[in-house]
């Protein structure tokens, strides 16, 4: 199923682990799908001097992370904001359909990290502050917004990236209710 | 990737062909090539070694020989006993109970029958993985004909009430089938204590052929066929037999049935030293499932923190085969339905594993799991952002 190197990466992962000292950090994921991804990032002199991740998620998720590390450091932030999803699973020898979609997410979390840095985040947003985001969605009330959080989501990126059906998972959560979310979000309505 | 041990703790998935019933196999690929509706010699061999497998099937079911349909598989004849009976008996009625935690090969057949008229209740189960009967018994209309709850789920291996179940559909004479596809071998079943009127069973999960399943149905169940032709099986199953492989399911259920009680025994033995080794020496784990009315090969464990793909993966690389509580590995992404049911969270079923084992599992095998599995797991919990102190 998995390409030599994807194992590889699986196995023996580059950049692993909290980077102390770091700068910034992207929060990604799909939690319904079990993945969810932080990149740090430590910057000097505008590239990326350091940089590591924490990943809980299936073997792509972990092998795309180790591989993200490799691709960015040393990058400056311009240069690493262009490596793609796709670049990651061509450095990998590709990846399984299925997996594209749903586990490649490690770019997006560089991204995130890069773009936090420049807006001078250190973390993601706040627990407090999602939950309001989460709310402005029509149907979504204090409650249902603590639901979405407790099931892992940590943006409402994470909600766009999750399908209806993906949706259905979260506890709480009707068809009804998931419609007017995707109709809000956009993004995947299916795989 | 191959390491000298290698222990397969998938027998839920598929389970190793015995030697004794391959041996008793082989002959009926060549020089008993028959085909039993033959009237000459060779195909009177044929029908005699078919007709012997029925013998051995019912006697172990405790039914009327006449009873036994060969299929070519669980899921046939899933199919067969669902849209069979409701197709069938439409006149009486459009509504079929079942459970949430049933094995696709139930629940998809109920959602085709949902596109063709019938309405089909679906009942939750308890956090520890039971359907009530007394939710079986509100759930029962005037136009119910058929209730469908497996004897013992695939993924968490909780036994269901089947008696009881029984007993009630009876008393309001309603069809009852059963899924018994994981529990024969493992449990004592007895279709008339259990009043039952339908079973599935499969070859290939008690260590006989792929290919070649069962259903039995009592004498007065009215069925309609899925598969027309040349009337095969009391003309619910035309199709050619498949003497070879009905010949390995007959001795693959000899098999179970000599050794049952014996074997019971030693594979909970097994299963427990497995849990309790886990549950004790992981920290963050649960047990899916109850621990009573369990099947006696079935450990599904959640491991918090950690996703179960990986797990599997990491499991594979030091010879042991596991499957997961989730699909994620293979075809689906979504997290497994039964888990679901039994209210975990998505994160939570993504990180659960399953272990099923089978008549050649020994000591030694969990044991060797038991060291393998706390370094695996801390080294993905070490990659996590979840669960640190």
């Amino acid at each position: 199923m998995y390409s030599k190197k994807v194992m590889e990466h699986f196995q023996n992962p580059k950049n692993k682990g909290r980077l102390e000292d770091a700068d910034a950090m992207g929060k990604v994921g799909n939690p319904v799908c079990g993945d969810i991804m932080y990149i740090y990032i430590k910057v000097k002199d505008d590239r990326i001097a350091d940089i590591s991740f924490e990943t809980m998620g299936c073997a792509a998720a972990i092998a795309t992370s180790s591989m993200i590390t490799e691709l960015a450091k040393g990058k400056t932030l311009d240069e690493a904001m262009k490596i793609t999803r796709n670049d990651v699973a061509d450095a990998l020898d590709g990846l399984p359909p299925i997996k594209m979609h749903c586990s490649n997410l490690a770019a997006d979390g560089l991204h995130k990290a890069i773009e936090n840095y420049r807006s001078g985040i250190k973390e993601g947003p706040s627990k407090e502050d999602v939950l309001k985001e989460f709310q402005k969605i029509p149907g979504v009330d204090k409650k249902i917004a603590n639901l979405l959080w407790d099931a892992g989501f940590i943006g409402m990126d994470e909600v766009r990236r999750t399908s209806s059906i993906e949706l259905m998972g979260v506890k709480g959560l009707n068809a009804e209710l998931i419609k007017k979310i995707k109709d809000y979000v956009g993004g995947s309505h299916d795989h | 990737m191959t390491t000298e041990r290698q222990v397969y703790l998938d027998h839920g998935a598929t389970t190793p062909v015995d030697l004794e019933v391959v041996k008793a196999m082989l002959p009926y690929f060549t020089e008993r090539f028959g085909n039993a509706s033959s009237l000459h010699t060779p195909g009177t061999i044929a029908r005699e070694a078919i007709e012997n497998a029925r013998g051995i099937l019912s006697k172990f079911l405790n039914s009327k020989e006449d009873e036994i349909i060969f299929t070519s598989s669980g899921t046939e004849s899933d199919n067969l006993a669902i849209k069979g009976a409701a197709f069938k008996n439409q006149d009486k009625g459009r509504h079929i109970i079942t459970s949430s935690i049933e094995h696709p090969a139930v629940l998809k057949t109920c959602e085709f029958l949902e596109k063709h008229g019938f309405e089909v209740t679906y009942l939750p189960v308890s956090r520890d993985g039971f359907v009530s009967v007394d939710d079986v018994k509100k759930a029962i209309r005037k136009d119910t004909i058929l209730i469908s709850i497996m004897y013992a789920n695939n993924e968490i291996g909780t036994i269901q009430p089947i008696a009881e179940i029984g007993k009630l559909a009876r008393e309001k004479g309603i069809i009852f089938h059963t899924d018994a596809v994981q529990a024969v071998g493992k449990l004592k079943i007895d279709v008339e204590k259990d009043n039952i009127d339908l079973l599935s069973l499969s070859g290939h999960k008690i260590h006989g052929p792929k290919g070649v399943g069962a259903l039995y149905k009592r004498k007065e169940i009215q069925l309609e066929p899925l598969m027309h032709g040349g009337g095969h099986e009391f003309g619910l199953r035309s199709s050619t037999e498949n003497v070879p492989g009905i010949v390995g399911l007959g001795k693959a259920i000899e098999i179970c049935g000599k050794n049952m009680n014996s074997e019971i025994q030693r594979m909970t033995k097994l299963r427990d030293k497995l849990i309790d080794g886990i549950l004790r020496n992981i920290p963050d784990t649960r047990l899916n499932g109850s621990r009573k009315n369990r099947l006696p090969n079935n450990a599904n464990i959640t491991f918090s923190h950690i996703e179960g793909e990986s797990i599997l993966l990491s499991l594979d690389a030091k010879g042991i085969s596991v499957s997961t509580g989730s699909a994620c590995s293979s075809k689906s992404l979504k997290p497994s339905h039964v888990l679901l049911a039994l209210g975990l969270k998505p994160e939570e079923s993504h990180g659960s594993i399953r272990f099923t084992l089978g008549r050649f599992t020994t000591a030694e095998d969990i044991d060797y799991v038991l060291e393998t599995l706390p370094e695996i797991v801390k080294k993905l919990r070490d990659l996590s952002p979840f669960g640190k102190k």
